[in-house]
């Protein structure tokens, strides 16, 4: 039986299709071990892809090779330019996917891969002998010279719909084992957390004819570099809009002490920018209402996600609520909202390549590294695929710079920091916003995924715009024309449209060049003299930044609380970049490390 | 200071030791238990209450050295965040120096390095920069208004506004940052309203703070009354005359001043210092030319310039802009003197003439009391717009001055004046240019205002991780 692989991925979501897809583009043979009855990259909350700061990412992933992008094209049905209108920067896509299509296409993208073995068992038990991992399921053993563990929420998963406990992942799934079971190699975890999702509603009984309805846009541009902007796959379908009520509050408040959340029987932490309908009547009192966004699930299912109205209270007062909020006043529900809770790892054992400091070759991506959200878990299957390649070919690996990618930034705040709550990226938490930004991924990320030596026909394409983006920019910068300084001048004006000026003059001339090139051209000569101002700054604290040095040792001889101190010495952090991200640290704690290095 | 001092078991006198007094207070800091120290004492200090005095002798070889009170500030509540024993002791100055060298001899502890105790709470976080040099001025005040800002500044309004600053900056950081990863959440029209609240809130502090800035904060903290003047144009009859007795030499002999003299002068309640130049010219005289370079920095950083000139060698090249007043002196020799029109300045005269009464050193050697002259040279012309001033009315100009500066409050240390001065004109420059992208392109906003915030936490002399987000969640409803 030819049961050894190069590298193994437990868990078949958005992190290990994404870490199999990219480890997998290199001579080696992938193994995914997912969960019997689930299909890959299932979206088993929001049904969307991308958002602010997310769509950023899902381009990094798409530049570098990635799948998500694909997928989300392939599946599409509402797309929506979020901050449309306020500026470039922060422009981000987010689409609506079809979680029946998406999950189908995964299943169809990865089985096209020769070397992907896709196995359906759930795992028991990881060891490691010698340089070798010994993977043990209910239907066999598999070998391994490298692991990836991504099993999201499964890890002793505890759901609850108001007293109601079951274990399990998810809705109509088993649960994973204690991680403590799955791998004894090293004691692992930190924290549990937990996550909610809201009831599913039945389409056919929400009274769509009162509500506010948002189309899909469709100048809304696809992820994937190789797709044509704005053509869709899949029919289009329309959001809705409405709004909860003092009604919905009142039932809310009458029944707090049934609520999980609140009554003590959910000792998990939950996300702060993903709040329980609960938390947010609770914790906003002075709030009358609240945003939900009536999304459709698929064609090919009768459902309707609310988004905004997560809970875990008891199934006959969802309902009592939900039925509560104008246009879903006969409203039925399909599956019930329910919270979970579930162990995750402490990421401060990690290195750069979400690797374990002590446990060669193993590796962690996803929800089960404590972050929020597919794109962010995809990132991470991405750095730990591409780096568990790279690791079993013995080439040098790669660490994402988080001044130029919010994948980067993403992986560095995981393993620098310790968090209360699941991790969620935001444009807020990047230094350096007017760089990384989504319309110059291929530019940003274009060096890495060279750095891969892959020969496909996406880097063929990819190298062909970079050059075009190079000679476009060299050419205003050599003044090709008697009004280049004109030009540049007017692609820097607030009250132009840079893309579409540059864009026009171009046709003007005659001269041919590739559209996404030109767009982030002309995006970067707006923002070049603020990038740089900016970056000044940066750089005055990144002088300081990376300064390595051994701070435990700094810190021993320093009058500093013992709290402050092994927090130091838990994270071990390498530079004073790092040091500074701590969260806990006190800020005199840190001016006064900074004391003792300039 | 080097980080491995940092621990050390240092003592010093806290109460000054120049001169006996009745008490003394020795201040012990480091890090050790109370109970390490019970073979100082006849009774064991290691129970001690927080913040209690207590009764006691320090003994040594069996004997009682002298009758103290005792007191232990548990960590963290103390001054430095250390464990701290203060011993009130006797005040003779040899008591003194008697006890420390024993306590260090004991328990191998040093002198503590000046400001050291103060360094130690910078470093345990009891206070941050700005304090620090808020217990700086308050400390080396030399008048009552110095004494206040200090007061101030260490636990009082000017820290509050700063920090007020600091947090009205975070806030303002946090409502673009809702505006863009948050404004589905929040709503765009919330989002605009709280940035533009947050927005004046900002404008209204660094206003406030910058209407305290003066050019002259160091020399508001160190008032000094500085007279420049050809050489013996009478500066030091003027010096004299300001202080009511002889102190600077005064002859009529060219560059008698070679070096400065200072004096302190009190006017109604507040200390200045009263400083003679030497005469500005060329010279190759060392000594005098060391004088006349001291004299050029002085007129950079005085509080109050007076420029003393000359009837008799009156030279129109002389610069007589930028002084607070120029004194007119030898009156007698105006016949032949024009003073160039159009200038600010008030204008003093002082009658100095020959034929007045006759100066310290003899009749080669006159000076003359200060008053309106009497015009003894015939008509005086261009002077007839100025009125005299007497000695008493220079006084009360100088009072004057100090009292309009004070009137704002100004902020007294020159790094946070400069750095004030840098937020304002980056906050300025940020309105003027980046603000119109507020609604199209929000991350030039967002970008500009960190850099401002740098500059904000500059200012308090810290580095702080991103607190922008946390104000976010604690603020506002995010999450759909």
């Amino acid at each position: 039986m030819n049961n050894i692989y190069d590298i193994a991925i437990i868990g078949g979501g958005h992190a290990g299709v994404e870490a199999a897809w990219i480890a997998a583009q290199f001579p080696l043979r992938v193994l995914i071990l997912s969960m019997p009855g689930i299909g890959l990259a299932s979206a088993p909350c929001n049904p969307a892809v991308g958002g602010v700061g997310k769509g950023q990412v899902v381009k990094e992933i798409d530049a570098l090779g990635g799948l998500m992008g694909r997928l989300a094209d392939l599946s599409g049905i509402q797309y929506r330019t979020l901050n449309e209108s306020k500026g470039f920067a922060v422009q981000s896509t987010r689409v609506q996917v079809d979680k029946v299509a998406y999950s189908q296409n995964a299943e169809k993208e990865i089985s096209k891969v020769q070397n992907i073995d896709v196995v359906k068992a759930i795992v028991k038990k990881i060891d490691k002998n010698n340089e070798q991992y010994l993977i043990g399921c209910d239907s066999g053993e598999y070998l391994a010279r490298a692991v990836i563990v991504t099993t999201g929420t499964f890890l002793n998963g505890r759901m609850h719909t108001g007293s109601d406990i079951s274990t399990g992942g998810r809705v109509g799934c088993a649960a994973g084992p204690a991680l403590e079971g799955l791998i004894s190699l090293k004691k692992l975890f930190r924290a549990r957390f937990k996550t909610g999702t809201p009831p599913r509603l039945k389409s056919s009984t929400i009274r769509f004819d009162q509500l506010e309805i948002q189309p899909s846009d469709s100048l809304t541009r696809n992820f994937h570099l190789g797709n044509s902007h704005f053509e869709r796959s899949l029919e289009q379908k329309d959001c809705f809009f409405t709004r909860t009520n003092k009604t919905t509050h009142n039932k809310i408040e009458e029944n707090k002490s049934l609520s999980p959340l609140f009554n003590g029987q959910i000792s998990g932490v939950g996300p702060r920018y993903c709040p329980s309908i609960e938390d947010k009547v609770f914790r906003y009192p002075e709030r009358h209402e609240h945003h939900v966004f009536l999304e459709p699930e698929s064609h090919e299912l009768d459902t309707i996600y609310p988004n905004g109205i997560s809970t875990s209270l008891p199934k006959e007062i969802q309902l009592d609520v939900v039925r509560s909020i104008e246009g879903l006043e006969d409203v039925e529900i399909e599956t019930y909202g329910y919270a979970v809770e579930y162990d995750v790892v402490d990421t401060l054992q990690l290195n750069h390549y979400l690797e374990h400091k002590e446990v060669h070759g193993l590796y962690f991506a996803g929800q089960i590294n404590g972050t929020s959200g597919y794109e962010e878990a995809a990132a991470q299957g991405l750095v730990a695929g591409l780096n568990a390649a790279l690791g079993v070919l013995d080439r040098q690996k790669i660490v994402f710079d988080r001044q130029n990618s919010y994948i980067g930034l993403l992986v560095d705040d995981l393993v620098t920091t310790t968090r209360d709550e699941p991790y969620r990226l935001f444009t807020a938490r990047s230094d350096n916003r007017l760089w990384i930004r989504e319309d110059n991924a291929f530019i940003r990320l274009y060096n890495t995924r060279r750095s891969l030596g892959l020969k496909s026909d996406f880097d063929q394409m990819l190298e062909e715009k970079y050059f075009s983006y190079k000679v476009l920019g060299q050419m205003l910068e050599t003044k090709f024309t008697k009004t280049s300084n004109q030009l540049v001048d007017k692609l820097k004006d607030p009250a132009i449209n840079p893309v579409k000026y540059l864009s026009d003059h171009l046709e003007e001339k005659g001269i041919l060049f590739d559209r996404d090139a030109i767009r982030a051209v002309a995006i970067q000569v707006k923002y070049e003299g603020y990038i740089k101002r900016a970056e000044q700054e940066i750089f005055k604290h990144l002088k300081l930044d990376s300064k390595q040095m051994d701070f435990s040792q700094v810190c021993k001889s320093l009058p500093i609380s013992n709290e402050c101190k092994s927090r130091i010495d838990q994270v071990r952090p390498l530079n004073f970049g790092q040091l500074r991200k701590i969260e806990g640290l006190r800020p005199s704690t840190i001016a006064l490390v900074a004391s003792q290095i300039s | 200071m080097s980080s491995d001092s940092s621990n050390d078991l240092i003592i010093a006198c806290s109460t000054g030791e120049s001169s006996n007094s009745a008490i003394s207070v020795l201040r012990i800091d480091g890090s050790f238990k109370p109970s390490d120290l019970d073979s100082f004492f006849e009774r064991p200090i290691g129970q001690l209450e927080h913040a209690k005095l207590t009764y006691n002798y320090i003994i040594h070889e069996q004997k009682r050295i002298d009758q103290v009170l005792v007191v232990h500030f548990a960590a963290p509540k103390s001054f430095t965040g250390n464990d701290i024993i203060e011993i009130h002791v006797h005040g003779n100055r040899f008591n003194v120096r008697k006890i420390i060298q024993l306590f260090c001899q004991k328990f191998d502890a040093r002198l503590a390095t000046p400001g050291e105790f103060t360094l130690r709470a910078l470093k345990n976080k009891k206070l941050n920069l700005a304090q620090v040099e808020g217990l700086d001025i308050l400390l080396n005040a030399n008048s009552s208004f110095a004494y206040s800002s200090g007061l101030s500044l260490l636990h009082g309004e000017l820290f509050e506004l700063y920090t007020k600053l600091y947090e009205s900056m975070t806030s303002l950081l946090a409502s673009v940052e809702l505006f863009i990863d948050f404004s589905e959440d929040v709503g765009h029209d919330a989002s605009l309203l709280n940035f533009k609240k947050n927005l004046a809130t900002f404008d209204f502090l660094i206003d406030q703070l910058d209407a305290r800035l003066s050019n002259s904060s160091s020399s508001l903290l160190d008032p000094t009354i500085v007279l420049f003047g050809k050489t013996n144009s009478g500066k030091s009859t003027l010096f004299n005359s300001l202080l009511n007795r002889e102190r600077s030499i005064v002859s009529s002999i060219e560059g008698t001043t070679r070096d400065y003299v200072v004096e302190p002068l009190m006017i109604d309640g507040e200390t200045f210092r009263l400083i003679d130049t030497a005469g500005i010219r060329e010279t190759s005289d060392p000594i005098e030319g060391r004088g006349i370079e001291f004299s050029n920095e002085l007129l950079q950083k005085s509080f109050y310039k007076i420029k003393v000139i000359s009837a008799k060698n009156f030279d129109r090249s002389e610069a007589l802009e930028g002084f607070d007043l120029v004194c007119l002196t030898h009156l007698d020799c105006m016949q032949d003197f024009a003073l160039p029109k159009n200038i600010s300045n008030k204008i003093s005269v002082l009658s100095l003439d020959l034929s007045g009464s006759i100066g310290p050193l003899g009749d080669k050697f006159q000076g003359g009391p200060i008053e309106p002259p009497e015009y003894k040279s015939g008509p005086i012309g261009p002077f007839s717009g100025y009125s005299p001033l007497s000695i008493k009315q220079v006084k009360e100009g100088i009072y004057q001055k100090f009292t309009d500066a004070m009137q704002n409050n100004p902020i007294l240390n020159d790094r946070q004046v400069l750095k004030i001065k840098e937020i304002k004109i980056n906050y300025i420059d940020f309105k003027n240019n980046s603000l119109d992208h507020l609604e199209s392109d929000v991350s030039i906003v967002s970008s500009e205002l960190k850099r401002i915030k740098y500059l904000v936490e500059e200012l308090l002399g810290i580095i702080t991780p991103d607190a922008v987000l946390d104000v976010v969640f604690k603020n506002f409803c995010i999450g759909k």
